[in-house]
Formats: C-alpha cells, sequence, structure tokens
C-alpha cells in the first residue's frame, strides 16, 4: 500500500470497518510511513476532542408545543373530514343526481319524448296557458253575454285573432322562455335545474376538492 | 430496536399521542443536539427540533421499521437541518463569535455557580462546548452534517449515503474531505491557543505586578 491509497481507506481504518487483509496492509503501511502515522494520530485526535461534545437539554415547550400541534391536528381531522366534507360530498351527490334524472330520465320516457307541441307548451310555459286561458274566457263571457252582429264580427276577428295571434304575442313576450322551452322540448324547470344545478355542482366539487387536499395536508 | 420501541411505534403509528411524548421524550436531547450542532443557535436548534419531531409523527404511517426509529428520526431531523439551510441560503449568514445566546448561556452558568461544587471546571467545560460549536460552524454546511452524523451521532456510512441520497463512494470521499478540513481546523485552534496562552501568561504577570 502507498500513500495515495493509505489515504483513500483512512476514514474507514479510523472507524474500524476495513477488511481485515487491508488493515493489516495499511498497519504495514502506517509502519513505515511517519507521515501517514501521524495524520492518522491528529485526525484521532480530532475526532476525540469533537466527542466531547456533549448532549444538550431541548426547552421543555418544545415537546410540549409538538403535542399541542398534533393533538390540535387530530381533532381538525375529527371535525372537518366527517363533517364538512361529507356533508359537501352528499350535497354535490345529490345535485348530481338531480341533474341525472332531471335530465336523462325524461328521455328514457317514449311518451313524454313523443308528446305533442301543444303539451309541450303546457309544460314549458305557465304564462302562455294562463294567458291564453284568460282569453278564451272572456272571449266565452263575451260570446254569452252579446249576440249583436257587430259584436259578433267582433267576436270573428276575436276568434281568428283566438286561433293564432294570442299564441305568437304570447310567445312574443315569453320569447327567451318559449323559444328554447319548445326548440329544446324541454320544460322550464329542467333548463332552471340546469342552469343553476350545474354551477352549483361545480363549485360543490371545487370546494370538496380543495377541503380534501387541506385535510390531507394536515 | 427492542420490543418496547417497537410497541411504542405502533402504538404511534394508531395516532397515539402518549406514546409518542415518551418516544420524544427518550430521543429529544439527541435530536435538539444534533440540531444544534448542525445550526450553532439554540432557538433555530428548538424551532428545528419542533419541526423534525412533527414531521416524524406524520410520517410514521409510512415507517415500515426497515431501519431503527432513531435512525429514521434522525435522518429526518438531519435533512430538516439541511433543507431549512437551503431555504435560508439566500439570506446573508451573519455567525458571530460572541454569539448573543452563548453569552446569555454563560451568565446564566455563572448565576448558578455557587451551588456547583467547582466552578472553574464548569467554566472551563463551558469553553470547551464552546470551542467545539464554534469549529463546527467553520465547516461548511455538508461537510458539518456528515461530521456530525458520523462522530457525533455515530451513523453508518450506509445510512449517511441513505440519508444524503448519495452512493456510498461518494460518502466515502465526502467523510474523507471533511475529516481533513476538521483536523486542520483542529490543528489550527491547537496553534492559536498555544499564543493566546503565551499571551495570557504575560498579561497575567504584568497584572500580578
Amino acid at each position: 500500500m502507498n500513500c495515495e491509497q493509505s489515504r483513500q481507506y483512512m476514514c474507514e481504518y479510523i472507524d474500524g470497518i476495513l477488511t481485515t487483509e487491508r488493515q493489516k496492509a495499511f498497519e504495514a503501511h502506517l509502519a513505515q510511513c511517519a507521515r501517514c502515522q501521524r495524520e492518522v494520530d491528529e485526525l484521532k485526535a480530532a475526532i476525540a476532542w469533537l466527542q466531547q461534545a456533549k448532549e444538550l437539554q431541548p426547552p421543555a415547550e418544545v415537546r410540549q408545543n409538538v403535542l399541542r400541534i398534533l393533538q390540535g391536528e387530530a381533532e381538525t381531522k375529527k371535525v372537518v373530514r366527517p363533517k364538512r366534507v361529507f356533508l359537501q360530498a352528499t350535497a354535490a351527490a345529490a345535485i348530481f343526481l338531480l341533474l341525472v334524472f332531471g335530465n336523462v330520465l325524461p328521455l328514457l320516457g317514449p311518451e313524454r319524448n313523443l308528446a305533442s307541441p301543444q303539451e309541450m307548451v303546457l309544460m314549458g310555459s305557465e304564462d302562455v296557458l294562463v294567458a291564453e286561458s284568460a282569453n278564451n274566457l272572456q272571449r266565452v263571457a263575451g260570446n254569452e253575454e252579446v249576440s249583436s252582429p257587430e259584436r259578433n264580427q267582433a267576436e270573428e276577428n276575436a276568434a281568428v285573432q283566438d286561433a293564432f295571434p294570442p299564441q305568437i304575442t304570447a310567445a312574443k313576450a315569453n320569447e327567451a322562455t318559449e323559444d328554447t322551452a319548445y326548440r329544446f322540448k324541454q320544460p322550464v324547470w329542467r333548463i332552471w335545474l340546469n342552469v343553476i344545478g350545474i354551477p352549483v355542482l361545480v363549485v360543490l366539487l371545487w370546494r370538496l376538492k380543495i377541503e380534501r387536499k387541506r385535510c390531507r395536508e394536515k | 430496536m427492542s420490543d418496547q420501541e417497537k410497541l411504542l411505534v405502533s402504538h404511534c403509528q394508531k395516532g397515539d399521542l402518549e406514546a409518542y411524548d415518551l418516544l420524544m421524550q427518550r430521543y429529544e436531547k439527541k435530536v435538539y443536539t444534533l440540531c444544534y450542532r448542525m445550526t450553532g443557535n439554540k432557538e433555530d436548534a428548538a424551532d428545528l427540533t419542533q419541526e423534525s419531531f412533527l414531521k416524524a409523527f406524520r410520517a410514521l404511517p409510512s415507517f415500515q421499521g426497515q431501519s431503527s426509529f432513531s435512525t429514521w428520526l434522525f435522518r429526518i431531523a438531519t435533512n430538516t437541518c439541511l433543507d431549512e439551510r437551503r431555504k435560508r441560503q439566500r439570506k446573508p449568514q451573519i455567525f458571530s463569535l460572541d454569539n448573543p445566546l452563548s453569552t446569555a448561556d454563560g451568565e446564566i452558568q455563572l448565576e448558578f455557580a455557587g451551588n456547583e461544587p467547582d466552578p472553574l471546571q464548569i467554566t472551563l467545560e463551558h469553553e470547551l462546548q464552546k470551542e467545539i460549536q464554534e469549529l463546527l460552524q467553520k465547516l461548511p454546511p455538508k461537510q458539518r452534517a456528515i461530521i456530525v452524523m458520523r462522530d457525533l451521532q455515530g451513523f453508518s456510512y450506509e445510512e449517511m449515503a441513505e440519508t444524503f441520497q448519495v452512493s456510498l463512494g461518494t460518502i466515502k470521499s465526502r467523510l474523507s474531505r471533511a475529516r481533513s478540513r476538521l483536523r486542520d481546523l483542529y490543528r489550527q485552534r491547537e496553534e492559536q491557543k498555544g499564543q493566546s496562552l503565551h499571551l495570557k501568561e504575560k498579561r497575567g504577570a504584568e497584572y500580578e505586578l
């Protein structure tokens, strides 16, 4: 063994973890080389001096703090997880189910799907229905009370109007609602369910995700 | 790992804080000392000890018992100290030789000295501890970590390789470099001490006159 090799094994020699063979070779080199021997001695001295370092007593509050923090975490886990997360998860699931039933179930029923436009209108817009029936009632009342020709003419006009325009005017008045309701063959409540339900569902799921992440971090 | 310790660890893994308190009582001195050797500051050491114990408890469910609990805990503490240092690296580091905390500590020691059998011995002992820490503080952080782990905490080469996530060969060469540095610093200190003793003797002579 030369000096370079000896330096390579010096740490392991000091720590006493060289193989017996290498240790013998190392010691043989030390016996010959005063410089390496001095190096070993100095290293040993430095380490021995360092090892006089004493253990220190930590402040008592360290352990207390750790216990307090962990206690707090255990409690929030117990409270937050089942209560808030579970509640939010249930709410999200309920809205999801509502959306599914509101949108998918009507498609599954063949009768509903084939409902006449009139029926759709009835389902679609209560306003139209109310306006129409009010009109009809007025006309009926007018019919019974007055039977003069002018009235008859007026009534004929009204009857003509009755056949188409009320629907048109009503449709104009309620353009947005009725149009959408009619075109997509969807009742209003289902549109509202979607318009409100989907954003609420998204927000709930998003909050749920945050909540769960927070729980996991703690 | 003793059976008792295994039992304690398994209780802790189920969230038993009383069992964890017992484990902490067992190792707090060692962890705190390790943190103090790494930082050279008692306040930081207390914070890092706390942080290490918190991290360890949170990571306990994933502790499989491959190594002993103490080795695992010290590994967490060492990494916590090194991480903290990395975080702080951007901020300027100031290490004063007359660290106010040590000075404050010294005053406390002297106040209680009257009750102790040998005040001189205590002062000398305190001086030695301070010198050791000062010398450690002169080592670069990674070298300091490796010296503290090997020569003060008695980690094996394999354990150190695992902690630093490097090969055994890297650990050997790092330890070799760190120890040469330590030896140089020790040699310097011995030389300075010789000089200052010389000065003190001279000054002492003057005062006596």
